[in-house]
């Protein structure tokens, strides 16, 4: 799938596709790695998480993925998705402009917030 | 089954629950997986000890989400209608016309109903409370006015009226400062309480009170509108000239207030004391009744006691009139419309709606024809997609996506049209009376019944095409079904024959009354006459003046470019005052018993001055016509017309005396009978009085030109302003154009009823075309096959034209006798014509020939060039 990246990414979206990044993921286990690596800040919930699967979706950030672990592990109920070329680019220009904010906060100091 | 299944537990149950709240297509896609999600998350919960919290997140998560699933589902469905209707251009193009026109015509009757009887009067407290008391007197046959010792009287003696006032209404000349242009208004000369008995709070200053009346003050309270208008808004008022008559401006209406009649809008409201202005009769004379009645209900009671106290009160009113027999009392509802107008003009807005509401049923049955004719089209590949399994409901979704924005842009358009025909309907009441102001508009009424429409069709039309349902077997190209679903739409096809044939049968016969009223006999002759109002009010002119005024205005005239004769008249022929408001005058003929309880016989009349006949070509038959001579100091004359002659005098009448208002008369003539109220009317006696023995201060003037007689209005105009400067220019227009007031129903009828029919019969043409095209393709097979057999052009051409007219001779069959039911109500309108006319039907029936020749004419040449081999070839 080719096509133009789509605007800014939610951050809810762009966690589902850092999840997507390591390996093609089922949706309970995009939803427990974004809580795990976002330190339990983004939770979310099955309409939530299906609402951004569909988004993704339809934008061709990701796709089904042909590939299924072997049958002994595999419920076939489930979908597993991947990213896309284009997925993968929106996630990238998406880090890049999140790295910009950062080093021009560092560079004016600006204090992070308590316990961060 | 079910027995063996484990029960479900209580979190199962809660999933299945908040999934089921997302839209249908989501669920297919996710509903499973978000299953899995949210069992695996309960466990989860569950196991930490805090499935409470897993019950909360779930539900609010689906109250945030679901929406805008829902939401996003809706525009998909709304993108692909879009598609699909830009795909086929002209099936939009003819839904929204037809739908749109339908509706917009629909809802500008609606509108004028609601303009006429049922919005209430603007600025009025409770209408509903508010009564007219009406005299009237067995013996004339008519209603009479009350007299002002009698409405106090009444006042005083009635319980059930909380309060009762008396006005008249009268065209007044106003202007700002002496040197201004004059303008007419209607006014009022009221009772002191008849603003506080409207309920009627002055927006600036006061009302007028019982000292402006016993004192004469010179005081106005004028309508919003006016001060607005005609005095700039200024506060306070600046002073105002009526009649002649510096008046001060004491109070303004509240907005929208203009009197208590509907379209006739009374801008001046004035106490007794200013009848002067006007030339009312002394308040304190009993002999002359000019007041009309209103009340308003006191507390608890009712119209039916009001009705029943008024026979109490009619004894109150026969001591007041000794002599007079047969006087009733009677007690309705204030409506501002006039009882006589109330009734025809009902009947007439109901015809209209009804035939209005057949387009709409044609435009319905047209638009569910043409989604018919789609599902053919689609049925083999709705077919198929159903076999991938994409559910029933999705392709009724998506069609009746398409119908909702069919309907949206429907009544958008409808509304578009709207205020263009609304403005169209008040003009046209304007045409009948140059004074009549509607106030016909759009407002939130019309509105919701235009989306209503819109949804009603839509709806209507989806469920007659049963598209949706897809027929069993399309997949494997069975005919058989197609075919059932051909059936359904022939059926349609015959319905909108049915209805345009009712349609058309109207507006033929609404064309045959105007003609049949244009060949009517009328007994003179209006077409080249030209005419104008003078009124001159008294205060401007007296007596003296507006006699010699009358005198001297037709002699000027005549000899001026091409006017032969002018005279002046009191009552035009055929007007609309001379058709709503009798003027009888009692006549007493030696020898002849007046009937029981009347001082006379009541025959219309009018008085009329020198040159009256010739200026209308009315021909005296015996005897001589007005002089120049019959003026107020010679023997008082009168011509009467044959009937008047025949029914009195066994025709011979030149000579005899009659009492004409208890005055002897000589009669001089014997005139032609004319029609004087309707066209229509029965003839009755009538008398002629000599003008300048009357002296009216109003009258028409009328003059007979060679040539058009536009062409001489603006040489009335100045000679008007030669010997009276000061006098506005009234009614200035050709005759003919007086009188088209009173054919003006049976004009809108038949434009109405034509243009509606028109659109129906196009429509009912599209559709017949639709559907025989539709059989030529289906028989695509069996065409080629007789050609290639050696079928003749001509045989071709006969199958497909025997198809098509079978259709229109069903219709024509089955709306013959629905047309015969439905003209009956046309019946007041037809000038004694008969509704079973044959001429209407006849003609109804070329016109629907002709329409159906040209929808058949397309789609058989279409199958006369089918390619036998090809035909074949593609089977």
């Amino acid at each position: 799938m080719t096509g133009k990246v789509p605007g800014a990414l939610s951050p809810a979206a762009l966690h589902v596709l850092l999840a997507l990044a390591g390996s093609d993921q089922h949706g309970w286990a995009i939803l427990k790695d974004v809580e795990q690596f976002s330190g339990g800040r983004i939770q979310m919930s099955a309409g939530t998480l299906y609402g951004l699967i569909k988004r993704l979706l339809d934008q061709g950030l990701i796709e089904e993925s042909p590939h299924r672990p072997p049958s002994q592990w595999d419920d076939e109920r489930r979908r597993y998705y991947r990213l896309t070329d284009l997925g993968r680019r929106a996630a990238g220009e998406e880090i890049d402009r999140l790295e910009r904010v950062v080093r021009v906060a560092k560079e004016r100091d600006l204090p992070a917030p308590e316990g961060a | 089954m079910s027995g063996n299944r484990p029960r479900r537990s209580w979190a199962e149950r809660w999933i299945a629950v908040v999934t089921r709240l997302y839209p249908r297509r989501f669920r297919e896609e996710f509903g499973q997986e978000m299953q899995g999600v949210l069992r695996s998350d309960h466990r989860r919960h569950r196991s930490a000890g805090r499935a409470p919290r897993f019950w909360l997140r779930a539900l609010v998560d689906t109250l945030r989400r679901a929406p805008r699933e829902h939401l996003s589902d809706l525009g998909l469905d709304l993108r692909y209608a879009l598609r699909a209707l830009r795909r086929r251009p002209l099936f939009l193009l003819v839904a929204v016309l037809s739908m749109g026109i339908a509706i917009g015509a629909a809802i500008t009757v609606v509108a004028t109903l609601d303009a006429i009887f049922l919005r209430p009067l603007a600025g009025i407290a409770d209408q509903d409370r508010l009564v007219n008391l009406k005299p009237w007197s067995a013996a004339q046959e008519s209603f009479e006015s009350a007299s002002y010792p009698e409405v106090r009287e009444l006042r005083r003696a009635s319980s059930e009226l909380e309060d009762l006032a008396g006005f008249n209404g009268a065209v007044l000349t106003t202007r700002r400062a002496a040197g201004d242009e004059p303008e007419l208004h209607f006014g009022q000369f009221a009772t002191a309480n008849y603003l506080s008995v409207l309920g009627v709070e002055p927006l600036l200053g006061r009302g007028l009170d019982d000292d402006d009346e016993r004192r004469a003050t010179p005081v106005v309270f004028v309508s919003h509108w006016f001060w607005q208008n005609r005095l700039g808004g200024e506060t306070p008022p600046p002073d105002l000239w009526v009649n002649g008559e510096r008046l001060s401006v004491v109070g303004v209406g509240p907005p929208g207030f203009r009197g208590n009649f509907k379209g006739f809008d009374s801008h001046l409201f004035l106490s007794l004391g200013m009848g002067r202005l006007v030339a009312l009769p002394g308040l304190e004379e009993r002999t002359s009744g000019f007041l009309e009645l209103v009340g308003r209900l006191a507390p608890g009671a009712s119209v039916e006691s009001a009705r029943a106290e008024a026979a109490g009160l009619e004894r109150l009113l026969q001591e007041s009139r000794p002599g007079v027999e047969g006087l009733e009392l009677h007690v309705e509802p204030m409506t501002g419309v006039d009882a006589d107008f109330r009734a025809g003009l009902l009947a007439f807005l109901l015809i209209l709606l009804a035939i209005t509401l057949l387009i709409l049923g044609i435009a319905c049955l047209n638009v569910a024809g043409m989604m018919a004719s789609r599902a053919v089209e689609r049925s083999t590949e709705a077919a198929v997609r159903r076999a991938l399994g994409a559910p029933r409901h999705r392709l009724l979704r998506a069609v009746a996506m398409e119908t909702l924005l069919v309907g949206g842009l429907a009544a958008a358009v409808g509304l578009g049209l709207g205020v263009w025909t609304t403005r169209l309907a008040a003009d046209a009441f304007g045409a009948v009376d140059s004074r009549i102001h509607l106030d016909i508009r759009l407002d939130g009424t019309a509105l919701v019944a235009a989306v209503v429409m819109a949804l009603f069709i839509g709806l209507l039309a989806l469920a007659a095409s049963g598209l949706g349902r897809v027929p069993r077997g399309a997949l494997a190209g069975n005919r058989g079904a197609v075919g059932r679903r051909q059936g359904w739409r022939r059926a349609l096809v015959v319905g909108q024959v049915v209805l345009s044939f009712v349609v058309l049968v109207t507006a033929a016969l609404f064309l045959r009354a105007l003609d049949r009223a244009a060949a009517l006999d009328l007994g003179f002759d209006p077409r080249p006459v030209a005419t104008a109002t003078l009124s001159p009010p008294l205060a401007q002119m007296s007596e003296e003046e507006t006699a010699d005024l009358f005198r001297r205005i037709p002699g000027e005239l005549v000899g001026r470019s091409g006017i032969r004769h002018a005279a002046l008249a009191t009552r035009v022929p055929l007007s609309l005052g001379t058709r709503f408001f009798p003027n009888r005058i009692a006549v007493s003929v030696p020898g002849q018993t007046p009937p029981p309880g009347s001082d006379g016989f009541q025959v219309e009349h009018a008085a009329v001055s020198a040159g009256y006949f010739d200026t209308l070509g009315i021909e005296i038959l015996a005897g001589r016509p007005f002089l120049v001579s019959d003026d107020d100091s010679a023997t008082a004359v009168t011509i009467v017309n044959q009937r008047f002659a025949e029914r009195f005098f066994g025709g011979d009448a030149v000579g005899r005396e009659i009492s004409v208002a208890e005055e002897t008369h000589r009669i001089v003539g014997v005139a032609r009978d004319a029609r004087y109220r309707t066209p229509d009317e029965a003839l009755a006696p009538f008398l002629y009085l000599a003008l300048p023995q009357r002296s009216p201060r109003r009258a028409v003037l009328l003059a007979r030109a060679d040539g058009p007689p536009a062409a001489v209005l603006p040489e009335i105009r100045t000679v008007q302003l030669a010997l009276a400067p000061d006098l506005p220019v009234q009614e200035l227009q050709p005759l003919d154009e007086r009188l088209a007031a009173s054919l003006l129903p049976q004009r809108i009828g038949a434009a109405a009823a034509g243009g509606l029919g028109g659109l129906g019969l196009f429509l009912s043409a599209i559709g017949l075309a639709g559907v025989l095209g539709q059989w030529v393709s289906s028989r695509h097979r069996e065409i080629g096959l007789r050609v290639s057999l050696g079928a003749s052009p001509r045989g071709v051409l006969e199958l497909v034209a025997r198809q098509g007219l079978g259709l229109v001779l069903l219709g024509v069959l089955l709306g013959a006798p629905l047309a015969v039911a439905a003209s009956r109500g046309l019946s007041g309108f037809l000038y004694g014509l008969s509704p079973v006319e044959p001429t209407a039907y006849l003609s109804t029936l070329a016109v629907l020939a002709l329409a159906a020749g040209i929808a058949i004419a397309v789609p058989a040449l279409r199958a006369l060039r089918v390619d036998p081999l090809e035909a074949l070839r593609a089977e």
